[in-house]
């Protein structure tokens, strides 16, 4: 005969009953146990060591390896591909047991690019509405300036007399080829062309106007400026692709970020700061 | 009547033993999980999940670092490196936890060909016998250890 309890009794059971499931459900989520039955996959076709082989990657394995889908295959063939499966998943179980994946430098990098292509594919997927792009190109202008140019020539003379003389025939010079291209160059490419002592004196001239005989250890110039083309935003209709790809690379560098952060809160981690001093008195 | 009560003492008991038992081990376990300080080997410069980012492994990524830069390293590019280096380190468990081994094409690809590699390099220093037939061999000595089971709905071959 079942004992019969009363109502505060029964109460006091069922609080009991519940702490004894909290305290037993909070010891198995601790554990990290994984109930592979309230998991499993109803597709699967076979299990390896727990591991299971399901139709999707049979249909894919098949599509790889034939181009058909793994229900348009023959029994044969099906047996085939699943046989394949089960090889490559033991010999993925014979690299888990060993550690490879944590330690061959290949996999290492191919894991970490995988990872981060997870973590950014949203983004890169994830089509750019133009008012998006225009708020972007608006906060960011800075990043489409088209810096100064200058088209300039310069002429190179093996003494002063001969600059001189130069410079005070009306003509322009024909006599000689500029050390420069005739194509607007930004200031940093001139200075390597020029050097910065050449590049300062031809930033005094204005578009049209040739400069006094500049005396140089190695020669003697003249300097002619062509033109002068100021530093100006670009529109965003001539810098789209560019923006769209800055756009692009910044939602992805932040989705990667935004990953790290995760996984770092998620992580412990521990820094050996004795062993980083020591390295440094080494 | 004292029967009853007393087997009713007995499975509140057990009750009462389950509950101190689960709340002990969790508290135990997550006690376990925070307060657990990874050993760090004198070889390691930090360690991520309790795996160890190694001395040698710090020196090859400064050494590649200060290649690509013409000043010295700073205090600053150390620490850089050694957060990329733990990046890298939480992008592997991750992609190793995530089974990115089985589920990513070129990842599984890397995977099967470092092991396949690993073990016809075996095979070549052991003996003479073709590769192709000891892998044969070896793959059928992993079937024979395996436990497969093949689900009702599939004709197993």
């Amino acid at each position: 005969m079942m004992p019969m309890h009363s109502t505060p009794q029964r109460s006091a059971l069922a609080i009991r009953g519940m702490l004894a499931f909290a305290g037993l459900a909070v010891a198995m989520m601790s554990s990290g146990l994984k109930l592979n039955g309230f998991t499993e996959n109803h597709n699967m076709l076979v299990s390896i060591n727990q591991q299971p082989i399901t139709w999707q990657q049979l249909n894919f394995a098949a599509q790889r390896l034939t181009g058909e889908n793994a229900d348009k295959l023959t029994s044969e063939q099906k047996n085939t591909v699943i046989n394949l499966l089960i090889d490559e998943e033991l010999l993925l179980q014979r690299a888990e047991l060993l550690g490879i994946a944590s330690t061959d430098p290949g996999i290492r990098k191919a894991l970490a690019r995988a990872v981060i292509n997870q973590a950014v594919a949203n983004v890169l997927a994830q089509p750019i509405r133009s008012e998006q792009l225009e708020t972007f190109y608006r906060a960011h202008q800075t990043l489409f300036i088209q810096p100064l140019r200058i088209t300039l020539q310069a002429y190179r003379y093996t003494s002063m007399k001969e600059a001189q003389l130069a410079l005070a025939a009306t003509a322009p010079i024909t006599d000689r080829a500029s050390v420069l291209p005739l194509s607007p160059m930004p200031l940093h490419m001139l200075r390597r062309y020029l050097g910065s002592a050449l590049t300062d004196s031809a930033l005094l001239l204005r578009a049209g106007q040739t400069s006094a005989p500049i005396m140089r250890p190695e020669a003697v110039y003249l300097l002619h400026m062509v033109t002068v083309q100021a530093e100006q935003v670009l529109p965003l209709s001539q810098v789209r692709l560019q923006a769209e790809a800055e756009y692009r690379r910044r939602g992805r560098d932040n989705a990667l970020q935004q990953r790290l952060k995760e996984l770092h809160e998620g992580a412990q981690v521990t820094v050996a700061s004795d062993n980083l001093l020591r390295l440094d008195f080494e | 009547m004292s029967s009853s009560i007393s087997s009713h003492r007995s499975a509140l008991k057990l009750l009462l033993a389950g509950a101190s038992v689960g709340i002990l081990l969790g508290a135990l376990s997550a006690v376990s999980h925070q307060g657990n300080e990874p050993y760090l080997s004198a070889t390691a410069v930090a360690s991520v999940n309790h795996q160890q980012i190694l001395l040698a492994e710090y020196r090859r990524a400064m050494s590649l670092f200060a290649n690509d830069k013409r000043e010295p390293l700073t205090e600053d590019d150390r620490s850089l490196v050694l957060q990329r280096l733990i990046d890298e380190e939480l992008l592997i468990q991750q992609g190793i936890s995530s089974g990115l081994m089985r589920s990513d094409l070129a990842v599984r690809a890397v995977v099967l060909e470092s092991v396949l590699a690993g073990l016809i390099t075996e095979i070549e220093a052991t003996d003479g016998d073709s590769a192709e037939q000891t892998l044969t061999d070896y793959l059928a000595h992993l079937r024979a250890t395996a436990s497969i089971e093949w689900a009702s709905n599939w004709v197993a071959p």
